[in-house]
């Protein structure tokens, strides 16, 4: 999953994103053929996996307790996510060259934009109204703590020649008792 | 939760999966593993940095990087990976330690749920703390407590005492 360039975008809309992103990526995997095609199924495999486990380790469970109905609304959810999980791993058995791959793959695609769809109307929404701005941006953290893909750039104190990194950050002594002097100053 | 630690949390699981990943298993498996690996680092990350405070000054001091890591399981040093300077050998280490224990991890998970980056949300690891038999076998690696104890000891003491507990008798 790309991360987003804003960190001020919430979590509702960071949602919304990565949903038509997966739709595009269902699409471009049925439109491709051969290693490509693999290639973009396993990306869609890690896309699907890394999605819905953001949703369950923090959307659903902040949703259930945060909005009108919640648990019936996340129990339907997380049904059609194991349902989808099990046809996920069932397409893979298959592999991308079986017949059958592409016809299944097609109801996979109509299933999870279904339940993309329940999600935005039903959860989504009514989350967006129910939590603060704080609250959301928390959250939005949260996922993207779960999906984002590694840096694409070092630290800014590797400097621009650097190819090891034994030297970076201060030693670990010396960086708790400087954090420990801020958190004494910012108390007073 | 504070943004600044997104960068660091994305890392350090590449670094776990770079060491302790399975080669031999599907991209569901691969895909499986890297999410408990992410509940594990995350819930580390935050325990190590439980304000937004910490988080940004852990961004600015810089989170050491992964060659004492590397050195650590004699692994090549010195790739330029961009990624490979954000990882943070506390993180990592506590991971180790919570994915290897789950005793220690369902306590760990509890602590991290008070910290400031969990304020006003719900919580669920399930896939760290009660993983299913696919999900575990993506992760035999990286759960086996004599594997994951070369970088395990390094912080667990440090991680005792952040949760309050005392050293158990097997150490």
């Amino acid at each position: 999953v790309a991360t987003s360039s804003g960190s001020t975008e919430n979590a509702i809309d960071l949602l919304l994103n990565q949903h038509m992103q997966i739709k595009q990526m269902f699409g471009d995997t049925l439109d491709a053929t051969g290693e490509q095609k693999e290639k973009l199924f396993h990306d869609l495999v890690r896309l699907l996996a890394v999605h819905e486990s953001a949703e369950e380790q923090v959307v659903h469970p902040t949703a259930r307790k945060n909005i009108k109905n919640g648990e019936a609304i996340v129990g339907a959810r997380l049904q059609e996510e194991d349902d989808a999980k099990h046809v996920l791993s069932n397409l893979y058995d298959l592999g991308v060259d079986h017949p059958e791959f592409d016809m299944q793959l097609r109801m996979l695609a109509d299933a999870v934009a279904k339940h993309a769809d329940a999600e935005e109307k039903e959860e989504f929404a009514a989350l967006r109204s129910a939590l603060s701005d704080a609250d959301l941006l928390r959250l939005a953290g949260a996922v993207r703590a779960a999906e984002a893909a590694a840096p694409t750039r070092p630290h800014p104190m590797a400097g621009e020649s650097a190819t090891a990194n034994a030297l970076a950050g201060p030693p670990l002594a010396i960086f708790d008792r400087v954090r420990d002097a801020v958190r004494n100053w910012s108390k007073h | 939760m504070s943004d600044q630690l997104v960068p660091v949390i994305a890392a350090c699981a590449s670094w776990l999966e770079r060491a302790y990943g399975r080669r031999d298993i599907s991209a569901l498996l691969s895909a499986m593993a890297e999410v408990q690996t992410r509940q594990a680092v995350t819930v580390a990350a935050w325990l190590r940095y439980p304000t937004a405070l910490d988080a940004a000054l852990l961004v600015l001091a810089g989170p050491g990087g992964a060659d004492a890591l590397d050195a650590q399981l004699a692994l090549p040093t010195g790739s330029a990976d961009p990624w490979r300077w954000w990882v943070d050998g506390v993180v990592v280490s506590w991971a180790t330690c919570l994915l290897a224990d789950p005793v220690l991890a369902r306590t760990a998970v509890a602590a991290a749920e008070r910290t400031e980056h969990a304020r006003g949300l719900c919580l669920d690891f399930r896939r760290l703390l009660d993983p299913e038999p696919d999900e575990s076998r993506a992760t035999c690696l990286l759960r086996h407590p004599d594997l994951v104890e070369p970088v395990a000891r390094l912080h667990r003491a440090d991680l005792h005492a952040v949760l309050d507990i005392s050293g158990r008798p097997s150490e």
